[in-house]
């Protein structure tokens, strides 16, 4: 079902104002209302004017009629000159030139009757045109016995066709036999009353709409206010400030309504606050055990590296106790860094620190970072940037952290396989992905990728070291940037992280500049699976 | 889609269909510009139709000449449509042509038809009397004999006439149904008082037309010389019909009549007023002169009845009002009675002036003024019975037809009516309004006519002199006096024999109408509008007509007149 | 002639292991546990190079690397958590010159950074090549042999780090030096510097050699890469 744009604009207006939905429903249904009162009006005036001016018209007719019959017969003419005479003088004696209240009048010889010897000629306004009087009504005054027949016609007038009655009547006319007698009456200026009657009432309608709108305009405005007064209150409560309350006075529903909301807001404010309470002792708490923990850690990594840089100094028993626990302090260390981390996320006390950056030079710097590890495994890192420079608004220690995670865990699994790492971006968003071709996820792994502690292998735990936070702590920067990290795998044949961000902070992202699995990747078949 | 939006679209799509509906019928709602034919009001209750006394029948297909000559004949009573019907029998060329108005044969007798060659036809039959254009009734001598010819051809295959005189036959009876008198009134010269001029006419439609036609066509001519002419010369009616609406007759003339000064237009107008509202359902007259309404004030004509209902009498040597209130004034001319002995009298309307006639002659005297005294003011030989006239002016005529006419400033006019040369008068009586002249002569082989004529006088009512005469209808027996009976009558009193008399009624246009008879009686009183008829009788009693016999009123009664 | 190293450490058991570390590498070395001893024995021993912790009882390293810059330029180490990174910025702000975190613990780091700190004072103090001469940057002559800079004819008094920081500069002036370049020609880092520090020493060495501090003419900053000695 197609709907025209304009109209699925204003059904969109409609709805989404309640108070415009309001008013023009209110203009809609007065607007049928003054419509079918005008049309009745309009209509029973027309009726009525016209059955005015016809009974006049009838009256005037009939006496008219009764008149010119009378004359003829009260005639005493004795040639043809007198009956011209006569007969051209009834014209003049009923016809009417005053404007619009014209009056035409036509004397006609009756078709019925046979030619006579007579040369009369039938009599009648100069002005009129014999083609209004129509041939039905001819018809049927030629039949007539004893009664007026009339019909309403129109007649050309200066300004277009007027309406018009012709009225007819048989007349016996001395020595020239049957004749007829036709009156126009002209009635324009009834149908000039009708029309400054419907311009009146178009107008007083109109003026009535915009009345109604304005009175429902300011009467729904005086309903919509409080509505409106409480969506910002209740905005401004949304973005923080939950002191703001609702003005409730009176007793009608609108205060009901305030009295709820305010009542409402308090309960939110008590909460947030016992929450926001909570959120900032374990925030502190958090730091405080970071800074608490970190000093013994480092003053033990500190003893450690010590013992471990002279461990040719001990005996050769504790030289082997030595390196383990060194690894072991330095694996410690690593693992109580991402578990801080992780606790400040989930405490929501992290705060980016976001600038402009070039994302190329921020993949570019994360690439670096790994370098010695890929060249390590014997992996080859593929770059694919876009040619065109792409600033995004991120916080640049977090986003290559993360890309440096990603690049770690590719190199990691790729099996000394290529590394492609490819880059777009749309005018919105940017999209990095980071494909390896190694040993892939099944579809269960593959759901719990980004779950914390978990490794796809627990055999390999070891290599790099991992902590097996990092794809956890990975989600959560993305998130933090309003981006989506995602990936796509296939069991023994490789996986793909996309990392996708709005270009500026606080944008949201739609869709991905990237397709995943990347459309340059080298497998054959885009099956997979995919964990968002 | 969700379901409410679902929803939200079929109420839309209900809501857009509703307002478009009503728009377009909004906008429909307007002075229709067509409609089937629909009836209208009744239009015949209005019509004023032609009196239907008589409904001949048109031409029926295949009828011989002489059926439709006959036909055409008998149609004369339909005048109906302007004779509509017997136009039938009219071939159509000659349809139109045809005047039957122009003149009116009262039959007496039968019909003869002869036909001649191709299609010709003449018509034989005796005409008692003769109706005009102008509606003037002229008596024929009985046994005078009228010749119609006509002409007759085959007019797709029926026979019809090509060619007729213009004139329609009736038998009195139906003439006398078909056909109403009326009264065209004039101004006498004075333009004070209005002259009936009876004329005949078909009681139709179209009557008012005739009527108004004919004032403009002027009087009779015997009354010409006393009429005063209120139109120029020339005027017609503009519009030959004059239609009556809310009782106001509407009189269209001709543009000459502008000339007209205002005064004689208001008089115009008082004439078609009197003489219109003789009609049915007129009692105004609206005069438009070439189409244009005229405003124009009422004009009133001087009253020409005296209201005098019972004669004034002569007895024991006093003058009484004899019914209703005893004039204090008519004793005032007691005292001159017993001296002058006075055998006759006459006295004015209002009973201010009288004449007192002895064998010495006829003296004139003031009723309402102390200290007068009689003058003797003509003392011929053979004079007759004075009378006054309504203006108070003293008629005194002796049987030669001289005649002295005395105003009541004394101021005597003499005049001589020269076409009585050779004749005696036997009686008279002048009009109440003063303009005619009624008669009873004898010529010279002592043959009594009734005869009237005009009386000429200037504008200020002076007498100047005599129209022609025109004799009236025999009357059965020897004329004895004669009295103005209403506007155009003249009641007849004859003698039979010498113990009966009888009372006739005559009218210029018209057949005589006898009243009926009573004892042998010399003198006539009637009324103004003749509806109290009074005889003296030869044994001196006055008598009272009550329409099928005579009351006794008065005895030894020297002379008896009414006060006009 | 041994190179004499202060250590300011408050743990007693950290610096006893730290004071022999750094013997058994070579050096000799001042070991100080109470913050309050510190001015006084750095102004009888005269140490080349100070190892200074973060947190002591009494004053803090940041108070005490305060006090020390007031009368010297000796290249101040600072020794921290990883979970005191933010208040570096501080340190460095006051005069540190170069930081090592303690944990996790990178030996060989630590004598690169003493070294790195020594080399710095030492080459000023050598005698250089004639052709190296003075060099001239805007208002400011550096005049290399006589280690010595003049801003509008007055001299200024640099730390030798931010001295190494400005020849770096001035000596290759068309050549635009990243914040990891910088990190690398001038403190020996490795990788995973951390930039702040070259920030901040670029920030101190502005409020000290510029007109306006704010708009910068003698070190210039290049927008996305880093910065550059401002030409002429």
């Amino acid at each position: 079902m197609k709907k025209p744009g304009l109209l699925r604009a204003i059904i969109g207006w409609l709805r989404r104002y309640i108070q415009l939905r309001a008013v023009v429903s209110t203009v809609a249904l007065t607007g049928v209302a003054l419509v079918a009162l005008g049309g009745f009006l309009s209509y029973s005036i027309g009726n009525g004017l016209f059955q005015t001016r016809l009974t006049q018209v009838l009256n005037e007719s009939q006496r008219s009629v009764i008149q010119v019959q009378n004359t003829f017969s009260a005639s005493n003419v004795s040639d043809e000159v007198a009956l011209q005479t006569l007969m051209n003088s009834v014209v003049p004696s009923l016809e009417s030139n005053s404007g619009s209240q014209q009056r035409l009048v036509a004397l006609l010889r009756s078709p019925a009757q046979a030619a006579g010897s007579l040369a009369l000629q039938s009599p009648m306004s100069s002005n009129l045109n014999l083609n209004v009087i129509p041939t039905q009504l001819r018809a049927k005054v030629a039949k007539a016995g004893s009664h007026l027949e009339y019909q309403s016609v129109s007649i050309p007038g200066t300004d277009g066709a007027h309406p018009a009655v012709v009225v007819g009547a048989p007349i016996q006319i001395p020595l020239a036999g049957a004749y007829e007698l036709y009156l126009v009456f002209d009635l324009q200026n009834e149908q000039n009353t009708l029309l400054f009657v419907q311009r009146t009432l178009v107008v007083g309608g109109l003026v009535s709409l915009i009345l109604i709108a304005m009175v429902s305009y300011f009467v729904t405005n005086w309903l919509v206010a409080p509505l409106r007064v409480a969506s910002d209150v209740a905005e401004s409560i949304a973005s923080g400030d939950l002191d703001k309350r609702l003005p409730a006075k009176g007793t009608d529903v609108i205060a009901n309504m305030a009295t709820s909301f305010n009542r409402m807001a308090d309960s939110l404010q008590k909460q947030i606050t016992k929450v926001t309470n909570v959120s900032t002792m374990q925030q502190r708490f958090v730091s405080d055990v970071s800074h608490e923990l970190r000093t013994p850690m480092t003053t033990i990594r500190i003893s450690g590296d010590m013992i471990f840089r002279n461990r040719d100094k001990l005996a050769p028993s504790l030289k082997k106790d030595a390196e383990t626990l060194n690894d072991q302090i330095i694996r410690f260390e690593a693992l109580l860094g991402d578990l801080l981390e992780l606790s400040r996320f989930d405490a929501g006390g992290v705060r980016p620190h976001m600038e402009p950056q070039d994302v190329q030079h921020v993949v570019g710097m994360s690439i670096a970072s790994v370098e010695p590890l890929a060249r390590s495994k014997g992996s080859k890192i593929n770059v694919d940037l876009p040619s065109e420079f792409a600033e995004v608004e991120l916080d640049s220690r977090r986003i290559e952290r993360l890309l440096r995670n990603l690049l770690a865990n590719a190199i990691e699994h790729g099996e000394g396989k290529p590394i492609d790492v490819h880059v777009g971006a749309t005018e919105d968003a940017v999209a990095i992905t980071v494909t390896d071709y190694g040993i892939g996820m099944s579809k269960e792994q593959l759901d719990r990728v980004f779950d914390r502690f978990w490794r796809a292998d627990p055999s390999r735990q070891r290599t790099s070291g991992g902590t097996g936070l990092g794809l956890a702590i990975s989600q959560e920067d993305a998130n933090l940037h309003n981006g989506w990290l995602q990936v796509w795998a296939r069991p023994n044949q490789g996986a793909c992280f996309r990392l996708t961000l709005p270009k500026v902070r606080g944008g949201a992202v739609t869709e991905s500049p990237l397709p995943m699995p990347p459309a340059k990747a080298l497998w054959d078949l885009p099956e997979g699976f995919y964990h968002e | 889609m969700s379901k409410s939006l679902a929803f939200g679209k079929t109420a839309l799509r209900a809501l857009v269909a509703t307002v478009t509906g009503l728009l377009v019928l909004t906008g429909c709602a307007q002075i229709p510009m067509t409609s089937a034919v629909k009836q209208g009001p009744d239009i015949q209750s209005g019509l004023s139709n032609d009196y239907l006394y008589y409904s001949p029948a048109g031409p029926v297909n295949g009828e011989a000449q002489a059926d439709v000559l006959a036909g055409f004949l008998n149609a004369s009573t339909g005048p109906q449509n302007d004779y509509g019907v017997a136009r039938e029998y009219l071939a159509p060329d000659f349809k139109a042509k045809w005047s039957p108005n122009d003149k009116v044969y009262i039959q007496s007798g039968s019909l003869h038809t002869a036909f001649g060659a191709n299609g010709e036809a003449t018509v034989t039959f005796q005409v008692s009397a003769t109706v005009d254009a102008q509606g003037h009734y002229n008596s024929r001598v009985n046994g005078s004999t009228q010749v119609l010819s006509f002409k007759l051809a085959s007019v797709d295959g029926q026979w019809r006439i090509i060619d007729a005189p213009n004139a329609v036959v009736m038998i009195r009876p139906v003439f006398e149904v078909i056909f109403h008198s009326y009264n065209l009134y004039f101004f006498d010269k004075a333009n004070r008082y209005l002259i009936p001029d009876l004329r005949w006419f078909p009681a139709r439609a179209s009557t008012a037309t005739r009527l108004a036609a004919a004032i403009l066509a002027g009087p009779s001519k015997w009354l010409e010389p006393a009429v005063s002419q209120t139109m120029p010369t020339g005027t017609k009616l503009a519009l030959d019909a004059v239609t009556v609406s809310n009782k106001s007759a509407v009189v269209n003339v001709s543009a000459q009549a502008v000339q007209a000064s205002a005064t004689q237009k208001q008089q115009f107008k008082a004439q078609l007023q009197a003489t219109l509202s003789q009609l049915a359902g007129v009692t105004n007259v609206d005069l438009q002169i070439a189409s244009a309404t005229q405003k124009i004030p009422e004009y009133s004509a001087a009253s020409t009845t005296s209201g005098a209902y019972a004669p004034v009498v002569l007895e024991s040597n006093q003058l009484q009002q004899l019914v209703g209130p005893s004039g204090s004034r008519l004793a005032n001319a007691n005292a001159w009675i017993s001296s002058l002995k006075a055998t006759d009298f006459a006295v004015t309307s209002d009973q201010t002036g009288v004449a007192l006639m002895n064998g010495a002659g006829v003296y004139a005297a003031r009723l309402d003024q102390a200290g007068s005294a009689p003058v003797l003011v003509d003392s011929r030989k053979n004079l007759l019975t004075p009378r006054f006239d309504r203006r108070g002016q003293l008629w005194i005529l002796n049987s030669e037809g001289q005649v002295q006419v005395r105003t009541s400033s004394g101021k005597s006019t003499w005049l001589n009516i020269g076409w009585l040369k050779g004749h005696t008068v036997e009686a008279f009586t002048v009009s109440p309004e003063g303009a005619r002249l009624g008669l009873i002569v004898a010529d010279a082989k002592g043959k009594l006519r009734v005869l009237i004529t005009s009386i000429i006088r200037d504008a200020h009512g002076n007498v100047m002199g005599f129209g022609v005469p025109v004799e009236l209808q025999r009357v059965v027996g020897t004329p004895k006096d004669l009295e103005w009976s209403g506007l155009t009558d003249l009641m007849v009193l004859s003698e039979v024999s010498t113990d009966q008399s009888n009372l006739t009624l005559l009218s210029v246009g018209g057949e005589p109408i006898e009243i009926g008879s009573v004892d042998h009686s010399y003198d006539l009183m009637s009324s103004d509008d003749g509806s109290n008829i009074y005889v003296l009788d030869s044994r001196r009693r006055l008598l009272q007509y009550h329409g099928y016999t005579w009351s006794l009123l008065d005895q030894d009664v020297v002379a008896a007149h009414m006060a006009n | 002639m041994t190179n004499k190293i202060m250590l300011v450490e408050d743990d007693e058991a950290l610096r006893t292991q730290l004071e022999r570390w750094l013997t058994d590498s070579g050096y000799q070395v001042i070991a100080v546990g109470d913050g309050s001893q510190v001015v006084d024995l750095f102004k009888s021993e005269s140490p080349n190079v100070v190892l200074m912790d973060i947190q002591l009882p009494g004053r803090s390293g940041i108070e005490l690397v305060r006090d020390i810059r007031e009368f010297a330029g000796t290249p101040i180490i600072m020794v921290t958590a990883r979970s005191e990174a933010e208040v570096m910025d501080e340190a460095f702000e006051a005069g540190a010159d170069d930081y090592f975190e303690k944990s996790p613990w990178e030996p060989e780091k630590l004598l690169a950074r003493i070294k790195n700190s020594l080399r710095v004072q030492q080459r000023s103090a050598e005698p250089v090549e004639a052709d190296s001469g003075v060099l001239k940057i805007g208002s400011v002559t550096v005049d290399i042999l006589g280690h010595e800079v003049r801003k509008n004819g007055e001299k200024v008094s640099l730390t030798p780090y931010e001295f190494k920081l400005l020849t770096t500069l001035a000596e290759k002036p068309k050549m635009v030096f990243s914040r990891e370049q910088l990190l690398k020609d001038v403190w020996n880092h490795s990788y995973q510097g951390d930039t702040r520090l070259v920030n901040v020493h670029i920030q101190r060495l502005r409020s000290k050699i510029e007109d306006d501090p704010d708009n910068p003419t003698v070190v210039v900053t290049v927008r996305g890469i880093g910065y550059k000695a401002g030409l002429n």
